[in-house]
């Protein structure tokens, strides 16, 4: 389980990237990753673009399992009006 | 395809449409409603206008071009509501609509008239001649209505106004049974009173009057200084379709409980008007420039301030250049978005908000209004619908159409997008269309591959008995055939399976007309009824659903005219006012039972009794379990109803659906408790075709019965067949004592076996009853077509149908349910003398 800070903004997006990079690594790689938002309050489009990459683009180009649990109802609404609301149901996956 | 092929199916497509928008509007009138409910049903009566011009029906297509205007207004409105009156009117004119769907002719002069009365409702509707206008005295109606008139109940003022002298008394007014506008009466009535006293609260609430909930009677609570009935009386004298008032005192302890309802902002509608603003639709591509996020631009501050003046529908991100997360520059944007908005705001207003982006952005806003239904239409492929939402481009498309794979899997793996968004996308095309890929056959040609079957069952068992009288004087040669034919018993009975499934429809379309029923019974009694319906998918025979439609249409106009009691009668019981009837139906070993159970009166056995003593239908000496005299309802001629009403009649009474019932090997059960309500239970084969029988014979006689019922067979020993005392004979078995019955008495044959001991017991069991059927031997198992011989035999009880044999002759099929009732009425007959006969026993 990787838990996301408080914040997901441009200012600390990159930060996050590598973290969560290193995490993986650390992951084998059928286990399922599991993000968690609990503690997420703050989020902009440059947060939303990483979860994206994270959940979907990552899950399908490197066959990994990405998931977000604990959604709040902010970052919920955010996910929906930025097309990104998806990535809540379902999870993503690749190729079928 | 000619002419008449494209009139069917466009007729079949209308139909479709019509019941789609019934079901919309039977939502509707339950309280739900939103835009993309009106625009549903916006599209099902504009498809329904295409189609009616497309047949050619002028004036009908005059109809629906009306409504559809009706409800294209309504839906540009700022606040969709859909009035009772305007519900009313479309209502009609599905009705008007379906029955011309369903005229063979297609002739419009049929429904000339109806079509005539439904426009001049449309055009006083139109002109705004709405009840309201009606009178001068209206003028305020709009603005405060009846509760602008009504104090609110107070407890502590009236027992003020009591102590200061004040009068207070209870003005009772009965409207004319067939008032049309009953709320604008009302309205009537208490202002003229407001004139003379104070109006402290009415009864039912003064929206439910508005809203047209009104029983024939209201109640007035009312106080003044000097409180003079007969000017109260008098104030309500000239006012027309009041049919009576009464003032009287009011027992200011017991009296007001009436008038006591929350007076919640409900009760104070606030008068909304409509606005001429409309919303518009726009569709909107969001391409900031990569660089933006560097420069402290947060793109989603675009769709915040969107959502600040209007409603986001729907929105995609097209990821199709974002990188995952090991190559992922975070700070530049991969991403833009196409959304789709429902606003009031202009495209210059929505251009506005836009100002701040920056240079190498693309923003893309275009008017969708117009053509909304295209954009949300439902025969879009994949691919385009893709497109559409911004989530890939044409090119993408084209790239990946090279390749021979489905379109969204394609993409998919192609990294330009997740299957989460192609599932989103398809989710919606799904919602919208709603139905999966079919195609349309005509019923009759199912019907005949059925009969065919059937033909083919008769004709193999021809072939059965023939071959195997050829093949007497060989054993193996017997053994091969009998495997042979095994065989292509399986493939038939798959066959027949198979066709049987595709002949199979769900019942929701014949519960939807019974909400239909319910709701117009509603209308017309005054009463207030909360259906719930389950198990529409469940899926039972076409023929069944047509026959079973009629029983059903009675015994739901039985409970809301005799079941149910009036709202001031169940609040008395202190029952909720309004009265439950569920409709639910399911499968239940092999055959389907559809339920309706009511919260009403329930069944008054004693009255029933007195009844059935009076009509000679029972004698005072005999003695029934409640149950019994609970089915004494469907003898015919009986009826308790104290009055006649339009709707259930009386005399012509629940008989009719046992017979109906009967005609279609069908039967009911019922149970009711004094009181708290009543259910009843149709029991239904799954199909009226072919069934799985037990051939015995008794005799010379063979018959049929039908496997569900059958649980096993004895052979009984002479001492385990006893005489009961006062009744007849019973088998012991297995500690189990259950009455037996012989065939040969039930239909006066000839038996090869009159004793119980000698032939062969057939143990039936019907729900947790059973019955030991003397029979002289088992044939076999066969499944047999069912024949009807409904027409011959009309009266023959414990016969179900009949079916050709192998040999061409003739055998009757019983129906088991029927043969519990005759052996109850023929038990104390059979009663076999062991003694004589010289049997041990």
């Amino acid at each position: 389980m990787y838990y996301l800070g408080k914040e997901l903004t441009i200012s600390n997006v990159e930060q996050v990237r590598r973290d969560l990079l290193e995490y993986l690594q650390q992951q084998p790689l059928e286990e399922e990753i599991i993000l968690d938002a609990t503690h997420l309050e703050e989020i902009d489009a440059a947060g939303v673009q990483l979860l994206l990459s994270a959940c979907c683009k990552t899950t399908i180009l490197q066959g990994r399992n990405i998931r977000l649990v604990n959604v709040g109802d902010h970052l919920r609404r955010v996910l929906e009006i930025s097309g990104g609301d998806y990535i809540l149901e379902k999870g993503c996956s690749g190729g079928n | 395809m000619n002419d008449e092929e494209l009139h069917g199916v466009v007729k079949e497509e209308c139909k479709e449409n019509l019941q789609s928008m019934e079901e919309l509007l039977l939502e509707v009138d339950k309280g739900a409603l939103d835009q993309e409910m009106i625009d549903s049903i916006f599209r099902t009566i504009h498809n329904v206008k295409s189609g009616v011009g497309i047949l050619g029906l002028e004036n009908i297509s005059e109809v629906a071009h009306r409504l559809e205007n009706i409800l294209d207004e309504i839906r540009q409105s700022e606040q969709p509501q859909i009035s009772r009156e305007v519900l009313n009117l479309l209502f009609s004119g599905v009705d008007l609509l379906k029955q011309v769907m369903e005229s063979e002719a297609l002739e419009e002069s049929y429904f000339l008239e109806q079509a005539q009365k439904l426009l001049n409702k449309l055009d006083s509707y139109e002109k705004g001649d709405e009840p309201v206008e009606e009178s001068p005295d209206m003028e305020e109606y709009g603005e405060t209505g009846i509760a602008g008139l009504v104090r609110g109940f107070n407890r502590e003022y009236i027992n003020n106004a009591n102590n200061e002298g004040k009068g207070i008394c209870r003005v009772q007014v009965k409207l004319r049974k067939d008032c049309m506008m009953k709320s604008v009466r009302a309205y009537m009535v208490v202002k003229a009173l407001s004139e003379v006293v104070e109006i402290i609260e009415i009864s039912p609430r003064a929206d439910e009057l508005e809203e047209e909930k009104v029983e024939e009677d209201f109640y007035i609570l009312v106080s003044g200084e000097n409180l003079d009935y007969s000017v109260v009386k008098e104030k309500l004298q000239g006012i027309s379709e009041v049919e009576g008032v009464e003032v009287s005192d009011i027992d200011l302890d017991k009296g007001l409980e009436i008038f006591e309802h929350e007076t919640g902002p409900a009760a104070f509608p606030s008068p909304e008007k409509k606005t001429d603003v409309q919303n518009r639709y726009f569709r909107i591509e969001i391409n900031i420039a990569s660089s933006a996020l560097k420069a402290g631009l947060d793109p989603l501050m675009f769709m915040v301030e969107l959502e600040e003046v209007g409603k986001i529908l729907e929105s995609y991100a097209n990821m199709s250049d974002l990188p995952a997360l090991e190559d992922l520059d975070p700070t530049c944007l991969h991403i833009y978005w196409t959304l789709f908005m429902e606003t009031r705001k202009t495209k210059q207003d929505l251009e506005s908000l836009f100002a701040l982006v920056p240079e190498n952005s693309k923003i893309l806003i275009e008017d969708i209004t117009g053509e909304a239904d295209l954009w949300f239409k439902d025969d879009k492929k994949v691919g385009e619908l893709l497109v559409e939402r911004g989530l890939v481009s044409p090119e993408d498309i084209e790239t990946v159409l090279q390749k021979q794979k489905r379109i969204g899997e394609m993409l998919v793996e192609e990294g330009k997008l997740c299957s989460g968004q192609v599932e989103k996308v398809l989710q919606k095309q799904e919602d919208i269309r709603g139905k999966s890929d079919t195609i349309r056959v005509d019923s009759q040609k199912l019907d005949n591959i059925l009969n065919n079957i059937a033909e083919l069952l008769i004709a193999q068992s021809s072939i059965k008995s023939l071959v195997y009288r050829l093949s007497d004087n060989s054993r193996i040669l017997h053994g091969e055939i009998e495997n042979a034919f095994q065989e292509t018993d399986k493939i038939i009975r798959r066959l027949q399976e198979d066709v049987m499934k595709t002949s199979m429809i769900p019942i929701g379309s014949t519960f939807l007309r019974m909400q239909r029923l319910v709701r117009d019974m509603t209308e017309e009694t005054g009463k207030e009824v909360e259906m719930v319906v389950g198990g529409k998918d469940t899926e039972l025979d076409k023929k069944v659903i047509e026959d079973v439609a009629d029983p059903l249409k009675h015994l739901l106009r039985n409970a809301v005219d005799h079941g149910l009691e009036t709202p001031q009668e169940r609040r008395r019981k202190g029952k909720d006012a309004s009265g439950n009837i569920h409709l639910n139906a399911y499968h239940r070993e092999g055959s389907i039972v559809i339920e309706i159970s009511d919260d009403g009166k329930g069944i008054d056995c004693e009255a029933v009794w007195e009844k059935a003593l009076e009509r000679g239908i029972v004698n005072s000496g005999d003695r029934l379990s409640e149950e019994e005299i609970q089915r004494l309802i469907f003898v015919p001629g009986f009826s308790t109803a104290g009055e006649v009403t339009e709707r259930s009649g009386r005399g012509v009474g629940l008989d009719v659906v046992m017979d109906n019932l009967k005609k279609m090997s069908g039967d009911i059960e019922v149970s009711s408790e004094k009181g708290a309500g009543t259910t009843f239970k149709i029991k239904l084969p799954l199909t009226q075709a072919i069934i799985d029988g037990m051939m015995v014979r008794v005799g010379e006689e063979r018959l049929i019965i039908p496997l569900s019922g059958i649980t096993e067979f004895i052979k009984a020993e002479p001492e385990s067949v006893r005489q009961a005392a006062g009744k007849g004979l019973v088998l012991h078995l297995r500690r189990e004592y259950i009455p037996v019955a012989a065939l040969y008495q039930l239909f006066k044959l000839k038996p090869e076996f009159a004793s119980p001991s000698e032939g062969i017991l057939v143990i039936l069991q019907e729900g947790h009853k059973k019955m030991a059927l003397l029979v002289d031997e088992i044939i076999g198992q066969e499944q047999v077509v069912i024949k009807s011989i409904k027409d011959q035999l009309e009266q023959a009880e414990g016969i179900a149908g009949a079916t050709i044999l192998g040999d061409g002759k003739v055998s009757l099929i019983l129906d088991t349910v029927a043969l519990f009732r005759m052996s109850k009425q023929n038990n104390c007959d059979y009663q076999y003398d062991y003694a004589k006969s010289g049997d041990a026993g």
